[in-house]
């Protein structure tokens, strides 16, 4: 069962109707028991990283969510905040991330504030760095769906899945053995997108 | 099960007869309209005083005629031929009900700039045609998109009427369409009234709809006439749409009438599943007559279901929600008892009764012989 | 590369499309739903929605109208229309809309912007400035609807909006809308370069040219139009239409 973590952040709907147009039947919960029987999951989220982080704990499903996705290598993906929250720490609200992938979640420093406006809202195209199975049919042409102040800074250049450029090359999407995450929003990014979440569904 | 040996009719279409060779009444409908209106050199030269006439009547009236678009091939084509063709400076007219596909509303587009031409839409008051449908509905009739026909009617009269114009030309094409049975697609404004009296909810302030009061007057006095160009013109519809597409970049949706997804809805399935009604039956079968396709082709294409489960379990959800049903409630109408348009008034038992005397004024307000006059001919329809 | 985002923006009158010049002669469009998905079969960016008499009277946009557009809609959008408190945000988010749109409470209860930042992340929050000319050619800022004004400095309204969190500001000339004379490309720069937040233009686009204007000239992140999108021809037919995926691209080369 393909579980849409729900910590109270984010539109669930939109990840749901992706999976359902895909004819995936999936469930959002934030219930111990849902997550546990899970086969995969997805982390979605929109908002302050200090908030995601609370609302994680308050439910109580880090523990779980660690025993799951560290060692029993469940496949989790992560979308905007959801992959933020994979870091270490971040610079929103100064605070403790999940800590599975080794990296720094910082607020965008451009060059020009009134030329490269923040937050990065709009279309842009991604880079791919280092191969993994979820690129089958991803177009390095193709435009995804940003909108976020913050991105994240990989210790480890192997985690760095995609690139995306906006005054500088930013990581755009992370990937480590089970864990995958995008900076930016699969559910909003039409057929592109639409050809990633189907990937990771035919896991 | 008995099937017409020059087309594709069978004993399920009402009031069928087949004579001693295996030939239906139908053919014979099919086949009289062809020879009244044989197309080729005659056609050519019936077209041309048309044509002429409109020259005529123009004036200093911006526009020679109206035209009736929807994006489909046959109204495509056919403001493709006025304006490169014949010379003519048309006002496009789409009717706009709230069910326009993505296909429809690009082809209109791409034509109208392509060639130039104005157009004019028609926005219907969704809410009003939405609460018309589901009187439709309820009332279990099978020709549930009436009150869009009966608004394209009125409106193209109106607009025609405003503009000064004389002359409404319109892409049906008795070639590709042939005469349904009266009992599968029959409206009128007295039945549309009468079934928004017992199943409406809401007051129709806006709804475009002109009494046949209006209508006579309209084409008689006003002189407004109707005519469907494809009558006299040549006219394949095949070798139209590859033209379309490779001229224009015009695109294909699929069915006859499938532009709409109301009117795929009401024939590909309303009617399909409910009244088992085959619209295709009366279509082929006319291609068949004309050489469009051949026999075993249409006999195999009927085959299949015009809707397939599959496209039907993806739509249903969005029609159901645009038409405010809950599942239960359309369950609930789905399985009422399938009514006829004569189990509400209308004003079909004076035409029926009547059409043979009032041909000759009739014949003044459309000057091309109603496709149910030759139906009344062939058939009784009890 | 970055493309900035392409905009309809839809005005909603009881349940029906409507389109307006200079904020007034409203013609009835149709049906909203069939508008979304003939833009979901076009590929557009995303959509605004604004229900236009909500301030007025003292209502919220229907939730029961956003949650069909979000069972429908395969784009972002986002809702605007007599939004007053975080529940009426927070109901607007649950059914289905990525981000709302707040005009009057902008003005009336300016800390609001704060709360709502707060709650909700800035990039949920969206502020539309509707920016008037008065008789001596000031900017002047109006609201419900055009319907009252204040005499406040668009530029620093808008810095305002920043300091107190807003995500995103549309800022709209009233005077230009309807009107296909192009965008207030003064208004819109001046704008874009007081504040460091994404600044949408919107009011007067007349062809795609406009859009290119709008962000080399204007500085806009991202364009918005509501007549371009939804009429065609001389007649002003309702057809809607959005660019092509070439169209997009060379737009903004």
């Amino acid at each position: 069962m393909l579980v849409i973590i729900d910590y109270g952040l984010g539109n669930l709907r939109s990840v749901f109707k992706k999976f359902k147009e895909l004819d995936v039947t999936s469930i959002i919960s934030s219930d111990i028991k849902v997550i546990q029987a899970a086969d995969k999951f997805v982390l979605p989220g929109v908002g302050h990283f200090k908030y995601g982080m609370e609302n994680l704990k308050k439910l109580n499903i880090i523990d779980i969510l660690n025993e799951k996705v560290i060692t029993q290598k469940t496949p989790i993906f992560g979308i905007c905040l959801g992959t933020q929250l994979f870091s270490k720490h971040s610079e929103e609200g100064d605070c403790e991330g999940l800590g599975w992938i080794d990296s720094e979640v910082v607020r965008f420093n451009v060059s020009d504030r009134i030329k490269y406006k923040v937050p990065h809202m709009g279309w842009n195209n991604i880079s791919i760095l280092n191969g993994n199975i979820l690129n089958t049919n991803i177009n390095e042409e193709e435009n995804f769906y940003f909108v976020h102040s913050y991105h994240l800074i990989c210790e480890d250049q192997s985690d760095i899945w995609m690139t995306t450029k906006y005054d500088y090359e930013f990581v755009s999407a992370i990937s480590r053995d089970n864990i995958f995450g995008t900076q930016f929003h699969p559910e909003k990014s039409q057929d592109a997108g639409l050809q990633l979440l189907k990937n990771f569904v035919d896991l | 099960m008995k099937i017409c040996k020059m087309g594709v009719w069978d004993e399920l279409i009402p009031g069928i007869k087949f004579d001693e060779n295996g030939k239906s009444n139908y053919a014979n409908i099919q086949i009289k309209l062809m020879t009244d209106y044989p197309r080729g050199e005659l056609g050519k030269n019936q077209w041309g005083k048309i044509v002429q006439r409109v020259n005529s009547v123009k004036k200093d009236k911006k526009y020679d005629c109206i035209v009736g678009i929807s994006g489909g091939t046959d109204s495509s084509y056919l403001i493709y031929l006025l304006k490169k063709k014949y010379n003519l400076n048309p006002l496009a007219v789409n009717l706009d009900n709230g069910w326009n596909s993505e296909i429809a509303v690009n082809n209109i587009l791409t034509m109208t700039k392509a060639l130039d031409i104005d157009l004019e839409t028609y926005v219907i008051d969704y809410e009003e045609i939405k609460d018309l449908m589901r009187c439709y509905m309820m009332a279990s009739l099978p020709w549930i998109d009436a009150p869009t026909d009966l608004a394209i009617q009125s409106i193209l009269y109106i607009t025609a009427l405003k503009e000064g114009v004389k002359y409404i030309f319109v892409g049906n094409d008795f070639r590709s369409e042939g005469k349904q049975p009266t009992e599968w697609t029959y409206c009128d404004q007295k039945q549309l009234y009468h079934l928004h009296k017992l199943y409406g909810k809401i007051k129709l302030k806006t709804f475009p709809l002109i009494t046949l009061r209006k209508l006579f007057y309209y084409g008689y006095f006003k002189k407004i006439k109707l005519i469907p160009a494809f009558n006299f013109l040549d006219y394949q519809k095949k070798a139209a749409q590859d033209f379309l597409i490779k001229t224009f970049g015009w695109r294909y949706y699929g069915e006859h009438h499938h532009e709409n997804l109301f009117t795929k809805f009401a024939i590909g399935h309303w009617q399909y599943n409910k009244f088992n009604i085959d619209k295709r039956k009366i279509t082929y079968s006319a291609q068949v007559l004309s050489g469009e396709i051949s026999r075993e082709e249409a006999l195999c294409k009927i085959k299949n279901p015009p809707y397939s489960d599959a496209e039907l379990l993806k739509d249903i959800d969005y029609i159901l929600n645009k038409l405010g049903f809950s599942k239960d409630e359309f369950e609930k109408i789905w399985a009422s008892p399938n009514k006829s348009f004569r189990d509400y008034p209308s004003y079909y038992p004076f035409f029926e009764g009547a059409y043979r005397y009032i041909w000759p004024i009739v014949s003044k307000v459309v000057p091309v012989k109603p496709k149910i006059f030759y139906e009344f001919d062939e058939r009784s329809l009890n | 590369m970055y493309r900035p985002r392409v905009i309809p923006v839809l005005l909603l009158r009881n349940s029906g499309l409507v389109k307006s010049v200079a904020f007034k002669d409203y013609r009835y469009i149709g049906d909203p739903i069939n508008a979304v998905k003939i833009f979901n079969d076009k590929r557009a960016d995303e959509l605004v929605f604004l229900d236009i008499t909500a301030s007025k009277e003292n209502r919220l946009i229907s939730l029961e109208f956003v949650h069909k557009v979000g069972d429908e809609a395969n784009m972002p959008f986002a809702v605007g229309g007599g939004i007053r408190n975080v529940k009426d945000i927070r109901s607007i988010l649950e059914n289905g809309a990525e981000k709302v749109v707040l005009n009057s409470v902008a003005y009336e209860k300016t800390d609001f912007i704060k709360a709502a930042a707060d709650s909700f992340g800035s990039s949920t929050i969206v502020v539309c400035i509707d920016v008037k000319k008065n008789l001596f050619g000031n900017y002047k800022l109006v609201y419900k609807n055009a319907s009252r004004k204040i005499e406040d400095n668009p530029i620093e309204f808008a810095q305002k909006m920043e300091e107190y969190g807003a995500g995103e500001i549309i800022i709209q000339s009233v005077d230009k809308d309807g009107t296909y004379q192009g965008y207030d490309l003064e208004l819109i720069r001046k704008v874009a370069e007081s504040v460091t937040l994404p600044v949408i233009g919107l009011g007067g686009a007349g062809d795609y040219k406009d859009f290119t204007k709008c962000i080399k000239s204007g500085l806009a992140s991202a364009v918005a139009a509501g007549s371009l999108f939804v009429y065609h021809g001389p007649r002003r037919a309702v057809l809607i239409s959005f660019p092509t995926k070439s169209e997009l691209k060379n737009m903004f080369e």
